[in-house]
């Protein structure tokens, strides 16, 4: 007790009590006929408030105080957008635009808080409530609806972002800026990641070591928690989700409350899904995975200073399908005619601790950003014995990141300066049967300086980064197993930003050092249904990647074309032996010297005059990769079009029909396999909902919908279920209702 | 207001812990000749003892299997 109340008044001793002394006041309006905006949210920024409108579109706000800072406006049917203020300003007016295709939003992601129409680099940056307006199974696949990133998933239990045409250890996942950590090397392990409290992601396509160091080759997927209550209010939201494709209950409930100096927040969630049904009526054996999560947040703003810090605890337990005894397997032998929920062998138990002290020191001419977290991963795998586990593996991480912020020239000319470090320590229980990966310790270290310099319409940005990562293992037939990676990594990129275009080009380099599995695996993967045998003198991975991106804005019409190419050298990769170990298939870690990924995406958003409320969105996205072994290369996503339709209604009747949304998805036929892997057909889904508002208040919110209407039966190209034939779940027909209540504090 | 909120705190807390809840007994066998044989139910520290030592018949120890498929 006393050792976490240490901790505690560590964490807390961070903090500057002392009350803002400015105030800035401002009115929100409508671009096009200059009417106030009730009810729009203006967020500062770097200090990570907000407060809420009034009925004459008026607001004002604690400032700190700092030589200037971010005003973002945000409102139902409008483009949000950022202004940079002046410090010691006292009046603003925000003009928001009806809403087209968002591309004003401030991105976090990147070396700082910016709008994304003036980062060099390109991030897709979208809200939770956009990708989950049709209902979502898993964090997964609501990330998967962002051009360029797929997921990979084994059943509803389990899916993994997909970044480019890669995923695994090569994509870095981040919450509130805290790098997750949980065993993310295995296919068939979760992201131990809830939609609870969260508001929305960005997406960072290709490597991005500059920022987040090793292992950021294909990407950085990271996830932004929702505002807290605006100033001074409380507010109260829950969701309850029914899905009968899988008898499936989701339910959340989150508490937020602002007050002066301290605002916080506080839920729970608790989901539970039964086997999933096919479309031929059968169920998915052993599909099965419920998850509790709770989460909390609690933050100070200072004179000159903001402070979160923030808890958060999950558990899922995830049946494994495709199992079985029976040596003349075929893919009837796991389809069954019951739905069962209740757990059964092989399964997973995840339980993820994540904890994070963020703070933030403002001062004339800089900013310093300390990051200090820590993260527990607990990994149980239970195979053949219901007490013994196979595998019982515990991550820890202790990491922090110290950023400098500083403009010598007002905000023109931006020096970030910083170092990063991650220690973790990898040990197995003694009770588990298996040891895929040895015990081990990883310290990883990096020291990096960026510039950015911004004159009218450009904006520039170069950076160098050195990292090294010590990696220690216990391995029985050596005494003292030890390894030293370094990489050097720069990054360079300009955009010419106008109110109707905007072009952005930028390099990247990224490296990624062999992980524990790669070097040193030899034994059983029952999730994976494989036996693995590393190599101990494999090298790191480097990636060098060149990204355009074209925004053309019309009245009615914004078209995005973001194409790519990212050259991996010492690309490492499993290669199948062609023998297999007690029935197991057996595979090898090998490298390549080169393979080349390329391939481009494409938006297009269409918001016609004559229909204020239609939004017809499209994407596309295409991947290909090039090896001197054209056989190497597993899991490229194939090329895929979706499109979304969403016709928005007004009115303040009892019951309001408030939106529909239809959404079509074209996954194209992959050929381009590796060894042994077989190739995949074409698939449409087509998905729908509409939405409702209850009651004079509109507190509630009921949506119904359907996912999979046609009842399409379809295996994707990256599902971990193609090798034993199991399509994806049949129709899904859903109810969800959300209340949201809210009150001012006196 | 309050009322509410401790209202729902508390209805998410029991969800929480109902789930929580787990049954640690299992029918086990053992495999013989391509056949399974029933040997019973086991719970707790037998089950335990059971899966890690086998099912022991005359001089022959069977591995067992406490789970089904």
């Amino acid at each position: 007790m006393k050792r976490i109340g240490s901790i505690l008044v560590v964490f807390f001793g961070l903090f500057q009590f002392d009350l803002c002394g400015q105030s800035i006041r401002g009115h929100v309006y409508d671009a096009d006929d200059s009417t106030p905006i009730p009810f729009a949210m203006v967020y500062l920024v770097e200090a990570d408030k907000g407060m809420m409108t009034d009925s004459l579109g008026a607001f004002e706000i604690g400032t700190p105080e700092l030589k200037s800072f971010h005003l973002r406006a945000e409102a139902l049917g409008y483009e949000s957008t950022s202004q940079l203020i002046a410090g010691g300003s006292d009046y603003v007016s925000i003009r928001l635009l009806a809403r087209h295709l968002d591309l004003h939003e401030v991105t976090v992601s990147g070396a700082m808080s910016q709008a994304r129409s003036e980062n060099p680099f390109h991030i897709e940056s979208r809200k939770l409530s956009d990708l989950t307006a049709i209902a979502a199974m898993n964090m997964g696949e609501a990330i998967a609806r962002i051009p360029g990133v797929y997921q990979s998933s084994l059943g509803n239990g389990i899916a993994k972002p997909v970044v480019r045409g890669m995923q695994g250890m090569r994509v870095v996942t981040l919450m509130n800026g805290l790098r997750i950590e949980s065993q993310q090397w295995g296919g068939d392990h979760g992201m131990g990641i809830s939609e609870l409290g969260l508001g929305n992601v960005e997406v960072i396509k290709g490597p991005a070591s500059l920022l987040y160091g090793a292992d950021a080759l294909a990407g950085v997927v990271y996830f932004n928690d929702a505002p807290h209550a605006a100033m001074k209010s409380r507010e109260v939201e829950t969701q309850t989700l029914f899905q009968e494709n899988t008898r499936g209950i989701t339910q959340r409930v989150m508490y937020r409350e602002s007050r002066s100096k301290v605002r916080w927040q506080l839920g729970a969630g608790y989901a539970n899904h039964a086997d999933f049904r096919l479309p031929n009526g059968r169920y998915a054996q052993n599909s099965r995975f419920n998850e509790a999560v709770l989460k909390s947040v609690l933050s100070f703003n200072g004179k000159r200073s903001v402070h979160h810090l923030r808890y958060s605890f999950s558990h899922t337990t995830t049946g494994i399908p495709g199992h079985t005894h029976d040596s003349l397997a075929t893919p009837e032998s796991f389809q069954v005619a019951d739905q069962r929920r209740t757990y059964t062998l092989p399964a997973q138990f995840f339980n993820n601790h994540f904890l994070s002290s963020d703070n933030k020191w403002f001062r004339e001419q800089s900013e310093i950003q300390l990051l200090l977290g820590f993260t527990s991963n607990r990994l149980i795998e239970y195979d053949e014995k219901v007490t013994i586990p196979s595998l019982s593996m515990g991550l820890t991480n202790a990491l922090y990141t110290l950023k400098w912020i500083h403009r010598p020239v007002g905000e023109r000319f931006k020096i970030i300066s910083g170092l990063q470090g991650m220690h973790q320590w990898n040990s197995n229980a003694p009770n588990a049967s298996d040891r895929l990966v040895p015990d081990s310790r990883t310290l990883d270290q990096g020291a990096f300086l960026t510039t950015q310099y911004g004159k009218d319409v450009w904006n520039v940005q170069a950076g160098v980064r050195y990292d090294m990562r010590f990696l220690t293992a216990d391995v029985s037939d050596v005494s003292d197993f030890s390894k030293r990676y370094s990489g050097l990594n720069v990054s360079a990129g300009g955009v010419y930003h106008q109110e109707r275009t905007t072009f952005r080009a930028s390099f990247s380099s990224g490296f990624r050092a062999p992980h524990l599995t790669e070097l040193l695996s030899n034994g059983f993967h029952h999730g994976a249904l494989r036996y693995e045998i590393g190599d101990r003198d494999l090298n790191p991975e480097y990636a060098q990647q060149v990204d355009l991106t074209a925004e053309l804005t019309g009245e009615h019409l914004v078209v995005v074309y973001n194409p790519f190419v990212n050259r991996i050298r010492d690309f490492i990769y499993l290669q199948p032996l062609g023998y297999s170990v007690d029935g197991i298939p057996a595979f090898a870690y090998k490298a390549l010297s080169e393979v080349t990924y390329y391939g481009n995406d494409v938006g297009l958003h269409y918001h016609p005059h004559f229909a204020h409320d239609l939004h017809l969105e499209t994407t596309w996205s295409y991947i290909q990769a090039d090896s001197p072994s054209d056989s190497s290369v597993s899991m490229l996503p194939p090329q895929r079009i979706q499109t979304s339709l969403r016709y928005t209604f007004d009115g303040d009747a009892l019951i309001r029909l408030k939106e529909i949304n239809v959404m079509h998805t074209y996954m194209g036929a992959q050929r381009t396999v590796a060894n042994r892997e077989t190739p995949s057909a074409a698939y449409q889904v087509v998905d729908v909902a509409i939405g409702f508002s209850l009651g004079r208040k509109a507190l509630w919110d009921l949506r119904v919908g359907c996912k999979n209407l046609l009842n399409e039966q379809y295996i994707d190209h990256l599902s971990r279920l193609k090798n034993i034939e199991m399509p994806a779940p049949g129709r899904n027909v859903y109810v969800s209702l959300n209340y949201r209540i809210k009150s001012t504090i006196k | 207001m309050k009322s509410t909120v401790f209202f729902l705190f508390a209805l998410s807390t029991a969800l929480l812990a109902v789930s929580c809840k787990r049954d640690h007994c299992h029918a086990c066998h053992y495999d013989l000749n391509g056949a399974e044989v029933e040997i019973g139910e086991y719970c707790g520290d037998e089950l335990e003892a059971i899966e890690a030592e086998g099912y022991r018949v005359d001089t022959v120890t069977y591995e067992v299997h406490c789970h089904e498929h």
